[in-house]
């Protein structure tokens, strides 16, 4: 019995692709340095935009999305093993 | 099992795993530790009195060894202790030196690098580490195959891994040689060799099993030896000890040098590479393509997905992998700054009119060794120098930009000589690379050695005597084929590293992707994805270097070269056709073959962006091959 519940708490506990994430993952690694020209336009601690963000700015956003992700998925599953 | 699923138990759960996680990191605090205030005590000194500045930039390291206390004392070490495992296997020594190095050497461009390891540390995160904890697999070898039985697949996985993992070994040789040229003063060849057996040696001390966490150890070095000079000089310079943001100024003052120096020609056009100009060395397409094929491979890298991901939660390969990031994130950002300040100092001596005879020391210390070039020649004495540039055809009354040739890749090692820091912290550099080749190297060896069937989820000691002598063999050969080829150097350290990883991209990604993701692939599929993965990657590149003519001919439609190139080589073609035999023959064709290596390309893809390619072509195949063959037995 007990070993039943585990495994089919395991299967719903199972990770699920994050598509917001990986959305945000492909803006950052590839959108952004294709249009980092026009984000120069725009200085950011005194830097133009765009350059900073393909130095240092995506890479920042990158263990932002990271963060917030892991926070998500945590709490769904904290919320699944409560409910079952 | 009790790790697996249920999270009231997450922490006693971890608590056991802590004990070595623990130890490690109380070693490593102490380390930081003592590093810090040895170099404290030595900045402070020999540099400024006003050690304000200073305390703030030793916070900055600090800070991570605190918080790594912090959650210690929580009880959730491991994926602190796993995340720096990660960072120290993601950087290695190779790309801690190749990627300043390439920023240093093409500006804009050589972003694409760090950019591409972020990416794949976030990728690893939220696609490959969760699952890959859960599938009970050791080792990506392993994952292959569970999931995916059968000998050829075992083989190609093997052959993929070998490839990808000798080229990181090579990258790492590189930059050991160039450290142990410094520090020991010996030919690169010698110091190449030297750093191969340290790293044979550390491979047979410690098996191809053991406890792979202690790699972390290392990171702290890594960040300590690359922050503290910038610190350094973003407080000296700008009295901003945070280097993210106080080299912006650098960053200006660099681009206006530069523009004075055009103006007063005492820089070629064609030899500056502006820092925030985007696309001069890569186009937007092989930009992109290089972060993508980092970024898929750092993702799948064999020689990460090991034990701290493996046999774990999803929700502690989940962290791990996030520290993980966090931590080569805290490097990557370093790295422009790095190169910024050696591009500066280098640029002012220019400014500065300075001539050939009153170089600083460092051009002799590095030119004696051959990685500083003045006017073209290496130089070990002042008046070498003067001798050499005035030596040259056209030869002005000041040095030109042109004429102070550093080796990129020297860029990050040589930063605090270069700004005329203490000497001392070039030792601290070299440290931290050497320790990273030589332990990052045995996490390379180790999953060959795996690939190979020697196991690596035994311990050293628990292996039969037969299988470890095996293993030490198979390392012992990979690492002899590794040091020829770092010995001919024949690309720049990040060039070679990333060549690495984006053969594991385009021949693993798509198979991992699916051994963890899709239900329905089969053996027959993965077989299909690693064939044509590799196989796209290989023949492009291969049939643009060795066969353009051919190749060009064929896809001219393709190519970016337009109606302008097409035009040209058919002039080339018809003159080569006309030539007599003989020489002018041979030298039409030579032009015919120079012309279309250039425009030989499908949408101006190139190099390591190839996987632009390789990965659609992989994806398709695998999914056309599993949908079409039966349904595998053993699911997932």
């Amino acid at each position: 019995m007990r070993e039943d519940a585990q495994t089919s708490n395991d299967a719903r506990a199972s990770p699920r692709l994050p598509y917001v994430a990986l959305a945000l993952w492909v803006l950052l690694a590839f959108a952004v340095p294709l249009i980092s020209q026009a984000l120069n336009l725009v200085d950011l601690f005194a830097f133009p935009l765009g350059y900073l963000m393909v130095a240092q700015g995506s890479l920042i956003g990158f263990v932002l999305i990271g963060l917030m992700s892991a926070r998500w998925q945590d709490r769904r599953d904290a919320r699944r093993a409560m409910d079952s | 099992m009790a790790l697996d699923g249920s999270f009231g138990s997450e922490t006693s759960a971890s608590a056991g795993a802590s004990g070595t996680a623990g130890s490690a990191l109380f070693a490593l605090m102490s380390f930081a530790f003592v590093g810090a205030v040895l170099a404290a005590g030595m900045g402070a000194s020999a540099l400024w009195g006003d050690g304000g500045y200073w305390a703030v930039g030793i916070f900055a390291a600090a800070a991570v060894a605190l918080i790594a206390g912090v959650r210690l004392l929580r009880g959730g070490a491991a994926p602190v202790a796993g995340g720096m495992c990660i960072a120290t296997d993601t950087l290695t020594g190779a790309f801690f030196l190749g990627i300043p190095g390439a920023i240093f050497a093409s500006g804009h461009d050589g972003l694409a690098y760090g950019l591409g390891l972020g990416a794949g540390g976030l990728l690893m995160q939220l696609v490959v580490a969760p699952r890959f904890a859960r599938s009970g697999a050791v080792s990506l070898p392993d994952l292959i195959r569970r999931r995916f039985p059968g000998r050829v697949v075992s083989l190609l996985t093997l052959a993929i891994i070998t490839v990808s993992m000798t080229a990181l070994l090579i990258g790492g040789l590189t930059a050991a040689g160039l450290v142990g040229m410094r520090l020991l003063g010996l030919d690169f060849a010698t110091a190449t060799v030297a750093a191969a057996l340290g790293v044979l040696l550390c491979f047979v001390v410690r098996g191809t099993g053991g406890t792979a966490t202690v790699n972390g150890l290392l990171y702290a070095l890594l960040l300590l030896a690359l922050l503290l000079p910038v610190v350094m000089l973003s407080a000296q310079w700008y009295g901003l000890p945070v280097p993210q943001l106080a080299y912006a100024n650098s960053l200006w003052q660099l681009q206006g040098m530069e523009e004075n120096l055009l103006e007063q020609d005492l820089a070629d056009p064609a030899y500056l590479t502006p820092m925030m100009t985007a696309f001069l060395s890569l186009s937007p397409i092989n930009f992109v393509g290089l972060i993508l094929g980092l970024a898929t491979g750092v993702a799948v890298l064999p020689s990460l997905l090991s034990v701290p991901l493996a046999g774990t939660s999803a929700r502690n390969a989940r962290h791990t992998a996030l520290w993980g990031l966090g931590f080569v994130v805290l490097v990557l950002t370093l790295a422009p700054a790095v190169a910024t300040h050696a591009r500066q100092a280098i640029a002012t001596l220019i400014a500065d009119r300075t001539a050939a005879g009153d170089l600083p020391a460092w051009v002799f210390t590095y030119g004696k060794l051959g990685l500083v070039q003045v006017c073209g020649q290496a130089v070990s004495t002042a008046s070498m120098a003067a001798q050499s540039c005035a030596a040259l055809p056209d030869a002005g009354t000041a040095l030109r930009l042109q004429d102070i040739a550093v080796d990129p890749d020297i860029a990050a090692l040589a930063l605090p000589e270069i700004a005329g820091l203490n000497g001392a912290l070039t030792g601290l550099v070299a440290i931290a690379v050497m320790a990273a080749v030589i332990v990052t190297a045995h996490a390379l060896l180790g999953v060959i050695a795996d690939a190979v069937g020697l196991g690596s989820s035994s311990s050293a000691a628990a292996q039969p005597r037969g299988l470890r002598l095996a293993s030490y063999a198979v390392a012992a050969s990979v690492i002899a084929a590794g040091t020829v080829l770092a010995t001919l150097r024949f690309g720049s350290i990040a060039e070679i590293a990333s060549w690495g990883v984006v053969i594991a991209a385009a021949g693993l990604f798509p198979v991992v992707v699916a051994a963890l993701w899709f239900r329905r692939a089969n053996t027959w599929g993965a077989l299909a994805g690693m064939i044509v993965g590799t196989g796209a990657l290989a023949a492009y590149v291969a049939a643009q270097h060795y066969f353009p003519v051919p190749f060009f001919e064929a896809t001219a439609p393709l190519s970016r070269g337009g109606v302008s190139g097409l035009e040209y080589f058919n002039e080339l073609k018809a003159a080569w056709l006309d030539a007599e035999p003989g020489a002018a023959r041979e030298a039409a064709w030579e032009a015919l073959n120079v012309h279309a290596r250039s425009v030989a390309d499908w949408w101006g893809i190139r190099g390591p962006a190839t996987v632009l390619l390789a990965l659609p072509l992989g994806f398709l195949a695998l999914m056309i091959v599993s949908l079409v063959t039966p349904r595998p037995e053993t699911a997932p």
